[in-house]
């Protein structure tokens, strides 16, 4: 188990070097000068080709990029063009905010998809079925952006209930929440019931049933735990999704998220930032994995880590 | 006469399918007495599992239902009852082993838990107490250091130890009536006898009924007192296990009989009874048995004979053992035998 795990931990480095490429080579193939933003509309050229030289744009990308793994190794992501404030200060203070804004969506997504799907499988072609699924549709086909600006509509505007946006209080956590989870839950919901479907089909059910367990016990103590094996995964990836930040509902409720950042570094070509926030994306969703891995072997014991 | 624990009256199971309803289990009746065993043999088809099925009410989840019949245990219509009363009874006073022990217990769950489930819920022993009644229980069934085995799962156990743990599990409660749907089919040759003995004990010491469906005849020879023979959702013959094998009546037995290689016969093909089981949707007029009957009669296309008793214990359902109701009988096959 140990060993597993510091197999699992080692063979991020080599990942996330990889990546790091990647994310250097796209960085620097979006069109745009940074050095004419960061010297001004009404700059000279003079001045321009100063700017570059003082940010080290002026250098072959290969040389760019060694420097920046040197500092990058140190713990140094360098300093945001726009802001001239450290990149790790930056994102340090956006994070927080995405991880709660992330935390309460997925929570009450699980909860509702759980029960959703639960209820759909065992009702099977009955109305609770059908109503459970069509929510569940809906929330899949709703666009996430379009369910935001309603319930701002509703919520914010005409009923003036809840904050509009920004992030004052526990307020304005729930219409964020709410539209963030939304797609979550009915994605859960749609696993649960087919995961859940499959395994109410198995043998040892009805061996449940032939010991005379009600079917409360029977769905949630001996269907729901072995249906959890497909959906525990996709909940990983969908947690992984939002903590990097959702780019648009972050806008639509002027969240001061990861999302947000990124949007306004990428319209500043704001280099070190965005290839900081890629970077941690990608770790994010490497250490979800390893998560993901972990919690199968709790669900299913006949996984063994070697 | 001894006490019948099982009655089983007239049972019609149906399925209702996009073609139209099958009569899966078609009007069978047959009776278990205290500490019987009651073999029900037929081929793949026959209505044997789904006799099981009906019996425990677990049709559940299948498209099947009772549509008729009475199944009384100790007096009461175990169709008439509610699913709460009935829970009471399943795992308790009837229980049932499957087919496929490989898939029957819970992948996720150690096996001290699963046994200790049912005796929690039925017997309503402490944890610790069900905990020592599992542990003697698997010690009953043959398995050694059952200590340890309460900590493992079922993927750590072969498929003997499993179907073990399930006759465990099924006599923990000290069942009055066993089912057991094909224990031994899934099993290698050498363990089938061991579960098929370790059955036979543990039920003699509690005095508990079996009902032992299987295509088996061995098996059948091996274990049970009484036999049914079912074909198409009917039972067709039906005797004491003596008479079965030295006097069978209806053809069918016979020819599942005469399909059995014998130690000593020198042939250059086994014998089968040709033909297929007829299928549920597309049930004969006449006797279910006719088109692949050696002694198929015109009488046999035409009406089904009824089931009657020709000795005391003995009873079939053939044209041949009965007055034909047309003017004459008109033989095709020969019934020299």
């Amino acid at each position: 188990m140990l060993r597993f795990l510091g197999k699992r931990l080692l063979q991020i480095i080599p990942i996330l070097i990889l990546v790091s490429i990647f994310i250097f080579l796209f960085v620097h193939m979006i069109p745009g000068d940074p050095a004419r933003l960061v010297a001004g509309e009404d700059a000279t050229i003079e001045d321009v080709e100063l700017v570059r030289k003082e940010l080290g744009l002026d250098k072959p990308i290969t040389e760019q990029y060694i420097t920046y793994m040197k500092n990058l190794f140190q713990g140094d992501f360098g300093k945001s063009l726009k802001t001239n404030r450290d990149v790790s200060y930056e994102i340090g203070e956006r994070f927080m905010p995405t991880f709660w804004l992330t935390v309460w969506s997925m929570s009450w997504a699980v909860v509702a998809g759980l029960i959703i799907g639960v209820v759909s499988a065992t009702k099977r072609n009955k109305w609770q079925d059908y109503l459970g699924m069509f929510g569940a549709v809906s929330g899949l086909s709703l666009p996430s952006f379009w369910l935001g600006l309603m319930l701002i509509q509703l919520f914010a505007v005409t009923l003036g209930w809840l904050p509009s946006g920004g992030m004052d209080s526990w307020k304005s956590y729930i219409l964020p929440a709410f539209t963030l989870g939304t797609g979550v839950a009915a994605v859960v919901a749609r696993f649960t019931r087919s995961s859940l479907m499959d395994v109410l089909k198995e043998d040892y059910i009805r061996t449940g049933r032939s010991k005379g367990l009600n079917e409360r016990r029977i769905t949630w103590g001996h269907g729901l735990r072995n249906a959890m094996i497909p959906v525990v995964t996709m909940t990983g990836l969908q947690f992984g999704f939002l903590l990097g930040g959702s780019v648009v509902i972050e806008s639509v409720f002027s969240w001061p998220g990861l999302g947000k950042l990124l949007i306004d570094s990428v319209a500043y070509r704001d280099y070190p930032v965005i290839q900081a926030e890629m970077l941690i994306f990608a770790l994010e969703f490497i250490l979800i994995n390893l998560v993901v891995d972990l919690l199968y072997g709790i669900l299913n014991p006949q996984i063994r880590y070697e | 006469m001894e006490e019948k624990v099982l009655q089983v009256r007239n049972l019609q199971t149906h399925f209702t399918s996009d073609a139209g309803v099958v009569k899966a289990v078609d009007g069978v009746s047959f009776e278990v007495g205290k500490g019987e065993t009651l073999g029900i043999v037929g081929e793949s088809g026959s209505g044997k599992s789904v006799t099981s099925l009906s019996i425990m009410r677990l049709l559940k989840d299948t498209p099947g239902k009772i549509a008729g019949g009475e199944i009384f245990y100790e007096g009461r219509d175990l169709t008439k009852i509610s699913e709460r009363e009935m829970r009471k009874i399943r795992g308790n006073e009837i229980a049932m082993i499957f087919q496929e022990p490989m898939t029957s217990l819970n992948p996720v769950y150690k096996i001290g838990r699963q046994l200790e489930e049912s005796i929690i819920l039925h017997m309503k022993l402490s944890k610790k107490a069900a905990r020592e009644r599992s542990i003697q229980m698997l010690t009953a069934v043959g398995i050694s250091r059952p200590e340890k085995i309460v900590f493992e799962f079922p993927h750590q156990l072969s498929g003997g130890m499993r179907q073990r743990v399930m006759i465990a599990m099924a006599m923990a409660c000290n069942p009055k009536v066993l089912i057991a749907d094909e224990p031994t089919t899934a099993l290698d040759v050498t363990i089938q006898a061991q579960i098929l003995e370790l059955m036979k004990s543990l039920t003699t010491t509690t005095d508990t009924a079996i009902l032992l469906i299987t295509h088996d005849l061995g098996v059948v020879a091996e274990m049970c007192d009484r036999v049914v023979v079912m074909y198409g959702g009917r039972a067709v013959e039906e005797s004491d296990v003596v008479s079965i094998f030295t006097n069978p009546k209806h053809p069918y037995t016979q020819g599942l009989l005469e399909s059995i290689p014998k130690i000593g016969d020198r042939v250059e093909r086994l014998s089968s009874i040709p033909g297929n089981v007829p299928i549920p949707a597309h049930m004969p007029m006449g006797c279910k048995f006719a088109p692949r009957c050696p002694h198929a009669m015109d009488v046999c296309w035409d009406k089904e004979p009824s089931f009657d008793k020709l000795t005391d214990n003995h009873s079939v359902r053939c044209w041949l053992y009965e007055e034909v109701p047309t003017d004459e009988p008109n033989l095709v096959g020969s019934s020299e035998r």
